[in-house]
C-alpha cells in the first residue's frame, strides 16, 4: 500500500551526479585529469618506477620545510648560526622541521640518483625521450645545488671550511679563475656576501629552476608515457629495439594502482626520515671562525666521489706539465681532474646522442652495461676511498 | 805592497774592474760597507769566509754598517797594507774590555740611531749591570756585548734566528750561566736554565712558542741585568701578573714581608723552577704550601682547608657536570648554553684562586659562589637536554611506526588493487 501510494523518484533526479562527481567532470572537461589518472603504466612497472615520484613528494617536502625554516633563518654571518640554534632550541618542532630538511635533502639526492640509474639500464634516455633524460640530468645537478649552496646556510665550522674548500677549486681554472672565485663568493674569501647569495641561489634561483625543468619532465613524460621494460618477458608487447614504441597496454592504471603503490613508498620513506631524526638528528657544530681551520675538512657523501678523484692527481701533472702550452691550462692537477669530471658529465648528458643502438637489453649491449656497471663501481669505490681516506 | 807592482798592472785593473760587479751579482748588502775588505775575506780562509757570510746576513751589513766601522782601517784602498794600517785606525779584533764602547759609538749615539728607531740606553743599563760594573772592575769573563748578540751575526731582535729573540734568550743566557766552570769563580748555581724549561713560563714560551711568557730576560732585565732585590720581587711578577700583584699587595702576606722578608712570590712559586699551581697547595706543608709556614692547628691553616674543600668541591661538580653535556652532546642536542656557564664557572674559580694572593676570605667564598651557581645552570642545560632528547626520539619514533603502519596498510590495499587488475587481465587473456 505504501509503495503503491509513494511515487518513484524521476529518472533524470536519480541519475543526477554527486557532488565530487561533478567536481571531477567539470575538471576533467578542463584538464583532461581523467586520461591523465587512468593512463596505463607500462606492464613491467613496479617499485622501481615510484623513484621518480617520490623524489618529487621529497622536492615538495623540502619546500614545505623549507618556506618555514626561512620564516626563522636570518642569512648573516653574524645571525645565521644563531637563527639556527634558535630554530632547533626555541621555535615549536623547529628540531623537527630542520630534521626533515636535512634528511629529506640526503633522500633526496640518493633517490634522484637511482630514479636516474634506473632510466639508464631501462634505456629510458633513448629517442624520442632525449629531451626527458637531460632534464633529469639538470634535476639532478639542481638538487646537489640544492645541497652545496644549502650546507653553507648554517655558518658553523663544517659548512664554513667545507664551503670554502669546494669554492677554492674554481681558482684552478686557468687565466679566469681568481675571477670565478670572486663572483662564486662575492669577494676574496667566504663570508657574508657568500652567505647571501648562496641564500639567493637556494631559496629562489634554485626552486625556480628545479619547478621549470620539472613541469618539462613531467610534460613529456605524460605525453610520451614510460618506456616498457626490455627485458625478455615483455618482449611479447614489442620487440626491444623498438625504442619509439609506447608503453604496453595492459599494465596498471595510473591511478588508483601506481598512485597507492607511491604511496606505501612515500610512506616507507617518510618514516625512514623519522626514524633517522630520533637516531642522527642534524648536528650544529661551532660557529664559523675563518680564523680556525678544522684539522680533517671532507664534503658531504654526494660529493665525496668528485673529491676523492681531485686528490688522484698531482698538484703539477709531470707528463702534460712538460708540454709547452698544454701546461698552462691542463699541468695543473686539480683543472685537470676537473676537466676529466666535466667531460664525464658532457658525455652523461649526451648519451643519447652518443649511444644511437637501437638496442635496449642491456644482456644484448655487453659493451653499455660493462662501462655502465664499471662507472657506477667506480662512483661506489671513489666514495667508500674519499670517506676512510 | 801594492798587488799593481807586485802582480803588474793588468789583474790588478781587471780586478777593480771585475770584483765589485762580482759583489753585485752575487747579490744583496751594500757593497761599499764591506769595501775591499769584503772583496779579499771573502776568497780567504774558512774563518774569513765565515765571518763575511754572517756579517751579509745579518743587520749590519744591510744598513750599510761595514768591517771598517768595527775593525777600523780603510775599505776604500786597493792594497792589503793600506786598507789594515794603523795609520786608516785599524784595530783589528778588539779587546772584549773596549766591545761595550765601541758598540755604543754607534749605539749610544741619538742622531745615528733616529733612522732607526732604537733607544741609545743600553750602554748606559749595561754599565748599571752586574756584567758591566764587573767588566769595569776588569772581569773580562763577564757577558759582553758579542756574546749576548753575535760578533757577525747581529740579527734583529725579533729575527727568529737571532740569538736574542725571545724563544733563543734562554739558551743564549745558559751558555755561560749553565757552564760550571765559567761560573765556578762567581759562586752562584748553573741549573736555572733547567728548572727554567721545566717551570710553567719555559714550558710556554720555548716548547708552545706562546711569546707572551717571560724569558730569563723580562725578569732579570737586558742591558741592565741584575737579579731582582728583596722587595722588587713582587713588583717584577706583578709587570705580567698585574691583577695579582694588586690582590697580594693588600693582603696581609705584604704587610708580613716588610716586617719578616717573607712571603714573597717565589717563597710559594719558586723562582725559576715555577710550577702551575694547584689547589694542593692550600693543605701542603711541602715548599710553598699553607702549611709550610701555618701552624697545622692555626686559624689560618684552618681557613685554608676550608678554602681548598669548597674550590675542589665545585671543580669536582664541574668536572662531572662537562662530562654530562658531553653526554648530551653526543646525543646531538645543543649544549651550547652549558658550555658558556661552564666557562662562567671557570672565571669564577680562576678568579677565586687569584683572590687566594688577597687571602680575602670573603671575596673568595663569593667567587666560589659565583661558580657553585654557573656550574647549576650548566648541569640544568645538561638535564634539560637529556629529557628533551629522550622526548623527542621517543616520540619522532613513534610517528616513524606510525607512518610505517600507514605504510603496512596502504600496501595491504595496493595488493588488494593490484589482484584485482590481475584478475582482469587474466579474464581478457582468456576472451582473446
Amino acid at each position: 500500500m505504501i509503495a503503491q501510494t509513494q511515487a518513484p523518484p524521476p529518472p533524470e533526479q536519480a541519475a543526477r551526479p554527486r557532488l565530487r562527481e561533478r567536481v571531477y567532470a567539470w575538471l576533467d572537461e578542463r584538464t583532461g585529469l581523467d586520461a591523465m589518472l587512468k593512463m596505463p603504466m607500462p606492464r613491467s612497472a613496479g617499485w622501481l618506477h615510484t623513484l621518480g615520484g617520490i623524489s618529487f613528494f621529497l622536492l615538495l617536502l623540502q619546500f614545505g620545510t623549507g618556506i618555514l625554516l626561512a620564516m626563522y633563518y636570518r642569512p648573516t654571518p653574524e645571525a645565521a648560526y644563531d637563527s639556527v640554534r634558535h630554530i632547533g632550541n626555541h621555535v615549536a618542532y623547529g628540531w623537527l622541521i630542520r630534521g626533515l630538511h636535512h634528511w629529506g635533502a640526503n633522500a633526496m639526492v640518493l633517490l634522484v640518483f637511482l630514479h636516474g640509474v634506473r632510466v639508464l639500464f631501462y634505456s629510458a634516455y633513448k629517442p624520442p625521450r632525449e629531451l626527458n633524460w637531460i632534464t633529469g640530468i639538470g634535476l639532478m645537478g639542481v638538487t646537489l645545488g640544492f645541497s652545496f649552496t644549502g650546507y653553507l646556510l648554517p655558518w658553523d665550522q663544517l659548512s664554513y671550511w667545507a664551503t670554502t674548500v669546494g669554492t677554492q677549486l674554481t681558482d684552478a681554472v686557468p687565466i679566469i679563475g681568481k675571477q670565478l672565485l670572486v663572483i662564486l663568493r662575492g669577494g676574496e674569501h667566504v663570508g657574508g656576501q657568500t652567505l647571501t647569495r648562496f641564500f639567493a641561489i637556494h631559496v629562489v634561483v634554485l626552486p625556480l629552476t628545479a619547478l621549470a625543468l620539472l613541469g618539462i619532465h613531467f610534460a613529456l613524460e605524460r605525453r610520451l608515457g614510460l618506456v616498457e621494460a626490455p627485458w625478455r618477458r615483455f618482449r611479447s608487447r614489442g620487440p626491444t629495439d623498438d625504442v619509439a614504441a609506447p608503453h604496453g597496454a595492459g599494465g596498471e592504471p595510473f591511478y588508483p594502482n601506481h598512485v597507492w603503490r607511491e604511496g606505501v613508498v612515500f610512506c616507507l620513506v617518510f618514516a625512514l626520515l623519522l626514524a633517522l631524526i630520533a637516531l642522527l638528528p642534524p648536528q650544529l657544530h661551532p660557529k664559523a671562525n675563518p680564523a680556525e681551520t678544522p684539522e680533517h675538512i671532507k664534503p658531504e657523501w654526494y660529493f665525496l666521489a668528485a673529491y676523492q678523484f681531485l686528490k688522484l692527481f698531482p698538484q703539477r701533472i709531470p707528463v702534460l706539465a712538460g708540454i709547452p702550452g698544454v701546461n698552462l691550462i691542463l699541468g695543473e692537477g686539480r683543472f685537470f681532474s676537473m676537466v676529466l669530471q666535466g667531460l664525464a658529465m658532457l658525455a652523461l648528458v649526451l648519451l643519447p646522442f652518443l649511444d644511437r643502438s637501437p638496442e635496449r637489453d642491456p644482456r644484448r649491449r655487453p659493451k653499455f652495461t660493462i662501462i655502465a656497471v664499471a662507472g657506477l663501481l667506480a662512483l661506489l669505490a671513489l666514495t667508500l676511498w674519499g670517506k676512510y681516506s | 805592497m801594492r798587488y799593481a807592482t807586485r802582480r803588474g798592472a793588468l789583474p790588478g785593473a781587471i780586478a777593480l774592474v771585475l770584483l765589485p760587479l762580482l759583489s753585485q751579482q752575487a747579490g744583496r748588502a751594500a757593497p761599499q760597507a764591506g769595501g775591499t775588505c769584503e772583496d779579499c775575506h771573502s776568497y780567504m780562509s774558512e774563518r774569513s769566509q765565515r765571518a763575511v757570510k754572517e756579517w751579509k746576513d745579518g743587520i749590519h751589513a744591510s744598513v750599510g754598517v761595514g768591517c771598517a766601522d768595527c775593525h777600523g782601517g780603510d775599505p776604500k784602498a786597493t792594497s792589503m797594507d793600506a786598507s789594515m794600517s794603523k795609520a786608516a785606525g785599524f784595530i783589528g779584533t778588539p779587546k772584549r774590555s773596549a766591545i761595550p764602547q765601541l758598540c755604543a759609538r754607534c749605539h749610544a749615539d741619538p742622531v745615528r740611531m733616529r733612522p732607526y728607531n732604537l733607544p741609545t740606553s743600553q750602554y748606559d743599563q749595561y754599565l748599571t749591570s752586574v756584567h758591566g760594573k764587573r767588566l769595569r772592575q776588569g772581569d773580562t769573563r763577564v757577558a759582553v756585548c758579542t756574546d749576548c748578540h753575535g760578533i757577525h751575526d747581529i740579527r734583529r731582535k725579533n729575527d727568529v734566528e737571532s740569538s736574542v729573540y725571545k724563544t733563543n734568550i734562554a739558551d743564549t743566557c745558559a751558555r755561560c750561566h749553565s757552564d760550571a766552570k765559567h761560573m765556578q769563580p762567581y759562586g752562584i748555581p748553573t741549573d736555572q736554565h733547567e728548572q727554567y724549561l721545566r717551570s710553567v713560563h719555559g714550558q710556554k714560551l720555548v716548547k708552545e712558542r706562546d711569546l707572551a711568557a717571560p724569558s730569563c730576560a723580562d725578569c732579570h732585565g737586558t742591558h741592565g741585568a741584575t737579579p731582582p732585590g728583596v722587595t722588587e720581587v713582587s713588583e717584577v711578577c706583578g709587570r705580567c701578573h698585574t691583577l695579582l700583584e694588586q690582590l697580594y699587595s693588600k693582603s696581609p702576606h705584604r704587610a708580613a714581608v716588610q716586617e719578616h722578608g717573607v712571603p714573597r712570590c717565589v717563597d710559594c712559586h719558586q723562582n725559576h723552577e715555577i710550577a702551575m699551581p694547584t689547589d694542593e697547595k692550600l693543605v701542603s706543608k711541602g715548599l710553598g704550601g699553607c702549611g709550610s709556614c701555618h701552624d697545622e692547628q692555626s686559624r689560618q691553616f684552618a681557613v685554608a682547608k676550608e678554602l681548598h674543600t669548597a674550590i675542589t668541591g665545585v671543580q669536582r661538580d664541574q668536572d662531572r657536570v662537562r662530562a654530562e653535556l658531553q653526554r648530551v652532546a653526543r646525543l646531538h642536542e645543543d649544549i651550547a648554553d652549558g658550555e658558556a656557564a661552564l666557562a662562567n664557572a671557570d672565571t669564577s674559580l680562576k678568579e677565586a684562586r687569584a683572590n687566594v694572593h688577597s687571602v680575602s676570605v670573603k671575596a673568595i667564598g663569593s667567587q666560589i659562589e659565583n661558580a657553585r651557581l654557573a656550574v647549576g645552570k650548566a648541569r640544568d642545560v645538561a638535564s634539560e637536554g637529556f629529557q628533551r632528547s629522550y622526548w623527542r626520539r621517543t616520540n619522532v619514533a613513534l610517528a616513524a611506526f606510525v607512518f610505517l603502519s600507514i605504510s603496512g596498510l596502504l600496501f595491504v590495499k595496493w595488493g588488494a588493487l593490484h589482484r584485482r587488475w590481475r584478475l582482469r587481465l587474466a579474464r581478457e587473456e582468456e576472451e582473446e
